[in-house]
């Protein structure tokens, strides 16, 4: 149940976890949308600085939106920058940070073409 | 059960907080957001929540610190925290959030089934304990009431525990049953005090009465001797004072005066020591001595109108009964004595009136501006000492000094017991409207009046008549309707209850 890089099942899920609101979901989409190249900026800022702690966490926030919205390779991206900032040392972070946005970019731009008013609840 | 709860979810990324509110709103509960650590625990201090769904890692203060400092605040530390986590890779922050007092906690991509068991078995659990500490609260309030009760001063009132008696449970029946009891004890108590309180008043205002009543029989003996009333005055006040001064000393009180009490001192010297001792020269010339004495009863409606104006002491309907009843008392023994001679004229009558009026000032300056750091014995020397001071310029310039000694005659006996009888009234009234209120020792009026008549007639060897028994017992009457004015409504009991069990307890230990 895949579009465009979108797992539809996920999305499915985070429509049941706040109650089957399609508005709602609406507004959680736009919201990521707004956000994720927030993160990737962060990402890009930690890693100029050489701030292992704030790239984590940016990684482990688009990590966690990613799964929810159903980016699961973007999610897998993140997971695996998160982890080696937990081990304390990243291989090439520059070149993972633009793997990340180049996902990210695109991830975006499949969940704008998902038409919410489909998802509707089995 | 747990609908409707406040719940506050923290979490840095606005994605998820968004999520987490729309989740917590689906359940029923009301969501607020806070979007890090310092956000999240100036919410928790300004808004009561039910419970709290933590992020662990955000920046700054992260879920950790957040909850160390909930924990070490004591309003805080019961609300349930549910930390948010990401199971696969936070096994060990999970466990690091448990120990340090998180309730339980949600994996990232959680199921809304779960997310309602975990907060509705969070919530059913602080509604438990807020109704457990709501419970020892009670006991608390409870066990407060009891040590009031046990450190022996107590009214009804200072108790508070009205609000807990009306409640329907246990604890609400005990505090019931216990403020109840603890009334009882209060009425009866209150009961016994203020009768021995009457009694005591009672008595005072008798022994001031016979011993004021005596000072007019003694002055007419002294002017018999060739006495006149200014000299007679200077030489009873400055042995008044001697001996008040002398005691106080002896017992070690005499006192550091400050401005203000010098002025309440020279007040009552100019009052009581001039003004009162001038106008019964006066008008004792003017005025027939047992419409005088009339005149000066009304000194009790007087004081009672001052008390009530000024709210020294309650102003009801049955002490003004009783001063009227006293009154109807004397009035009727002295109509028995009046002698119609045409001596007392309407302004002379007027005049009198100034009489009970600074006697009513008396009391009234007695009762409320008294300086309570100073000895009675002291302070009635030093008003006494003050009003010779005031005489003797007058006695001197009229040239009423009375010359006295050094041979000791009759005169010279008269006058000292006059100066013991003179302090010990003051003593006596000072002691009266110090513990009855100045509207009760108002009527030592009638007493001295009747004890006035008593006192002549005993030196006359009068029979006393039967109007001035009845008097006796109208006057009687009137104590009992005016009750001295209450100085405490605490009640005193010198019982220990604690220190009873514990022994109680170690004799059935020792079986």
């Amino acid at each position: 149940m895949s579009m465009a890089g979108i797992d539809l099942s996920a999305l499915r899920r985070l429509l049941e976890v706040i109650g089957g609101d399609l508005e709602d979901l609406e507004e959680l989409i736009e919201d990521y949308a707004a956000n994720a190249p927030t993160l990737v900026a962060q990402m890009q800022a930690a890693d100029e600085n050489g701030d292992l702690g704030a790239l984590r966490i940016a990684a482990h926030s688009l990590k966690s939106n990613a799964q929810d919205l159903g980016a699961i390779h973007l999610s897998e991206l993140c997971a695996s920058l998160e982890q080696q900032c937990k081990e304390g040392s990243v291989s090439e972070p520059g070149s993972a940070i633009a793997t990340i946005a180049t996902e990210e970019a695109l991830a975006r731009e499949a969940l704008s073409q998902v038409k919410v008013e489909d998802l509707g609840l089995e | 059960m747990t609908e409707g709860a406040s719940v506050l979810v923290v979490d840095d990324n606005s994605t998820n907080r968004l999520k987490m509110r729309m989740a917590v709103r689906n359940l029923g509960h009301k969501a607020e957001v806070a979007k890090d650590g310092i956000a999240a625990l100036e919410a928790l201090r300004t808004k009561p929540f039910d419970a709290v769904l933590l992020d662990i890692l955000m920046p700054g203060l992260d879920g950790f610190d957040v909850l160390r400092e909930l924990k070490a605040d004591s309003s805080l530390r019961d609300i349930p925290v549910i930390v948010i986590s990401a199971l696969d890779d936070e096994t060990e922050s999970v466990v690091k959030a448990i120990e340090l007092g998180a309730e339980d906690f949600l994996p990232k991509d959680f199921d809304p089934v779960l997310l309602n068991a975990r907060l509705g078995a969070s919530l059913t659990k602080k509604r438990y304990r807020d109704q457990e500490r709501e419970y020892f609260r009670r006991v608390e309030q409870l066990t407060e009431a009891a040590e009031v009760v046990e450190s022996g001063r107590f009214s009804p009132e200072n108790l508070e525990l009205d609000q807990l008696a009306r409640r329907d449970d246990a604890l609400g029946r005990l505090a019931a049953v216990f403020r109840g009891m603890a009334e009882e004890i209060y009425d009866r108590e209150l009961r016994l005090r203020r009768a021995v309180q009457m009694l005591q008043g009672s008595l005072l205002v008798i022994a001031v009465g016979v011993v004021w009543g005596l000072t007019p029989a003694l002055s007419r003996m002294a002017s018999g001797l060739g006495s006149n009333p200014l000299g007679l005055a200077l030489w009873v006040n400055g042995i008044a004072a001697v001996i008040c001064l002398a005691i106080a000393a002896y017992r070690g009180r005499l006192p550091k005066l400050g401005w203000k009490d010098l002025r309440f001192f020279l007040a009552w010297a100019v009052i009581a020591g001039v003004f009162q001792r001038l106008t019964t020269f006066w008008v004792t010339e003017h005025v027939e001595a047992a419409v005088l004495s009339l005149i000066v009863t009304l000194q009790g409606f007087m004081v009672f109108a001052f008390a009530a104006m000024m709210k020294l002491e309650k102003a009801t309907p049955r002490r003004l009964l009783g001063l009227l009843v006293g009154l109807i008392g004397v009035a009727a023994v002295l109509y028995t004595r009046f002698e119609v001679d045409g001596r007392s004229d309407d302004l002379w009558l007027f005049i009198a009136l100034l009489l009970p009026f600074f006697f009513a000032v008396e009391g009234i300056l007695l009762a409320s501006q008294r300086p309570e750091h100073v000895d009675l014995f002291a302070s009635v020397g030093i008003m006494m000492l003050l009003s010779a001071f005031l005489l003797a310029p007058m006695a001197i310039y009229t040239g009423d000094l009375l010359p006295l000694g050094p041979g000791i005659t009759r005169l010279e006996i008269l006058v000292l017991l006059m100066g013991i009888g003179g302090a010990s009234s003051i003593l006596l009234c000072f002691h009266l409207i110090n513990t009855s209120g100045a509207v009760f020792a108002s009527q030592s009026a009638y007493a001295m009046t009747i004890a006035g008549i008593v006192w002549g007639m005993l030196l006359l060897n009068e029979q006393l008549s039967a109007v001035a028994w009845a008097a006796v017992v109208f006057i009687l009457i009137g104590l009992y309707l005016v009750e001295p004015n209450p100085s405490d409504d605490e009640i005193i009991l010198k019982r220990d209850f604690a220190s009873k069990g514990q022994e109680g307890s170690g004799e059935g230990e020792r079986r």
